[in-house]
């Protein structure tokens, strides 16, 4: 079963969203604080990240930057920040995909079964 | 007809110009005629002298004046060129008329005709009324003739200048107002170079402050509505994902899913408020009734609703306010930004800490702290508490509470009371919010 995880300051939207992905067969795992989301990531090794990008703490820019530093595990970013720049960075970053608040959460789900369907290493996983 | 500034400038200048040419041709023509005039009336005099001489001479030879007695041929030839006889009268000794014109008047100056110094005669003559003879008329239609063409010369000369003056001009002006209509077009980040120290350099200089304003004010709008529609995303993302839960049976349809969303809905709606109230301070001291206020009476109606919330997180109240402070305020808009002050301290003090509110004379004003115990606010954010949506790290849940507009209506209120705010470090270990009213 893969894992996820939810960081999003907001726990009601992080409970929902977790809800959502249990129900699609996943196992999600939440975090409030930006300080704590790379800590938990190297200890647990999440298959995948739904990152909101203003989080208390450390913004999730900043978690993403680093975290490409050593994995390229698939990044979701999450935000209330729409425009074009804000996607373009957050991409840029090295977030795998980019969704606007409001979301609909069907969609996140579809895109993170997609994200997890393709095969990391890619040609070399046939071999 | 619609003229043009630059054709306007131009004919004053020439119009200027031409009457200036006006009238030094009138007085050019005034000083030529009398300088001419006198002119001839001297070569007359001088060949007078010499007709006085011959006509001595004659009357010495014949003895006395009747051989010229009605003889005007004789008096012509006797005066020659350039004497105009029929100015001319020549009279006895008596003043009889001998002969020539008969009616030369009063005006007319005597000369004595002289005898080995004995008086023997007169010569009397008209003065010089106008030019005559064909030489001296044509020399004066020169004259006018040069005077005209200098005239025109000197008219084409000024339309020239003229045109080169207003051009360089209105050169400045018309830069201001093609940047205007520019600026009118909705490019803020148009800006005109300044020339010049006159009043032309100051409307470009006023004009370049204008735009900048306009770019800020634009800018600052814009900003605020990316952050009004980013934090209004938050709460319409939970709404939307609790909803899409309860239809596809992620969640169960029960009692407390619809009070989660229910507070959502609160949440959006205080939002809504709270950008309404900030708009309404914005509108600034137009919309606010200001009468003369007991500040203590308003900050006890403020603080009175919060004596049960205080209580049940052991917040302890301290109110130390001196009576009798009098301010010209809109008691109601006060004791909102009071209430703001209060909810924050509510919201972000530990429990089991203090809040204490003073009020006291302050010179001619008022000052009244807000102070309450930990946690502090980092003083590198303190400058930026009172801007709209900002939260101080860690307090930027939404789970605590506001959006961040709170001590926003604060400065707007106090400040459309001409007060100031300030925010700094409490001896209480916590925030201090100073307000001053004048």
């Amino acid at each position: 079963m893969s894992k996820v995880l939810i960081v999003e300051d907001e726990p009601k939207l992080a409970s929902l969203v977790a809800d959502y992905l249990k129900a699609a067969g996943y196992e999600a795992h939440c975090i409030e604080n930006g300080l704590d989301a790379v800590p938990w990531i190297k200890n647990n090794q999440p298959d995948l990240i739904v990152l909101d990008l203003m989080l208390p703490g450390r913004s999730g820019l900043e978690i993403c930057k680093e975290l490409r530093t050593f994995s390229d595990l698939p990044i979701i970013m999450v935000t209330a920040r729409v425009e074009e720049v804000d996607r373009l960075i957050g991409l840029e970053a090295g977030a795998d995909d980019y969704l606007c608040k409001p979301f609909s959460v069907r969609e996140l789900v579809a895109r993170v079964k997609a994200l997890l369907r393709r095969p990391r290493t890619g040609i070399s996983s046939k071999n | 007809m619609k003229l043009g500034i630059t054709l306007k400038l131009f004919l004053a200048i020439l119009a200027a110009s031409a009457v200036a040419a006006a009238a030094m041709a009138v007085a050019t023509r005034f000083s030529f005629q009398s300088g001419f005039f006198g002119y001839l009336s001297h070569v007359e005099s001088q060949s007078l002298e010499s007709f006085a001489a011959r006509l001595g001479d004659e009357y010495r030879r014949n003895g006395d004046w009747s051989f010229l007695q009605g003889d005007y041929g004789r008096l012509r030839s006797l005066a020659a060129a350039p004497q105009p006889v029929q100015r001319l009268a020549l009279l006895d000794a008596d003043k009889r008329t001998v002969v020539g014109n008969p009616d030369l008047g009063d005006e007319a100056s005597m000369r004595p005709v002289l005898v080995d110094d004995r008086v023997v005669g007169w010569i009397a003559r008209s003065p010089l009324r106008r030019i005559s003879t064909a030489a001296d008329q044509s020399f004066e239609r020169e004259q006018l003739r040069a005077a005209w063409i200098i005239a025109a010369f000197a008219l084409a000369l000024a339309a020239a200048v003229a045109l080169v003056l207003a051009r360089i001009f209105l050169q400045p002006l018309k830069r201001v107002a093609d940047a205007t209509h520019r600026l009118a077009a909705g490019d803020y980040a148009t800006r005109v170079a300044i020339g010049s120290r006159d009043e032309l350099g100051r409307l470009a200089e006023d004009f370049n402050r204008l735009a900048e304003a306009l770019q800020r004010n634009e800018e600052l709008r814009r900003r605020f509505m990316a952050d009004v529609s980013h934090e209004l995303r938050t709460p319409i993302a939970v709404l939307r994902a609790g909803l899409e839960a309860l239809e596809d049976g992620v969640r169960p349809l029960t009692r407390e899913s619809v009070a989660s969303l229910h507070g959502e809905v609160a949440a959006l709606g205080k939002l809504v408020e709270d950008l309404y109230q900030l708009a309404l301070a914005d509108v600034g001291a137009l919309a606010y009734r200001k009468e003369p206020v007991e500040v203590a009476e308003v900050l006890e109606q403020a603080t009175e609703p919060f004596a049960p919330r205080f209580a049940e997180r052991g917040l302890a109240m301290q109110k130390q306010f001196t009576p009798g402070l009098k301010v010209m305020a809109d008691a109601d808009r006060l004791a909102q930004a009071f209430r703001n002050l209060l909810e924050n301290s509510a919201r972000y003090t530990d429990a089991g800490g203090k809040v204490r509110v003073t009020a006291r004379r302050n010179g001619s004003g008022v000052k009244i702290d807000f102070e309450d115990s930990a946690p502090g606010v980092p003083a590198d954010t303190l400058p930026h508490l009172f801007e709209r949506f900002y939260r101080v790290e860690g307090s930027r849940s939404r789970a605590n509470g506001g959006a961040g507009l709170g001590l926003a209506i604060v400065r707007s209120v106090v400040e459309a009371h001409g007060g100031a705010i300030e925010a700094g470090a409490s001896s209480l270990g916590g925030l201090r919010v100073t307000i001053s009213l004048p």
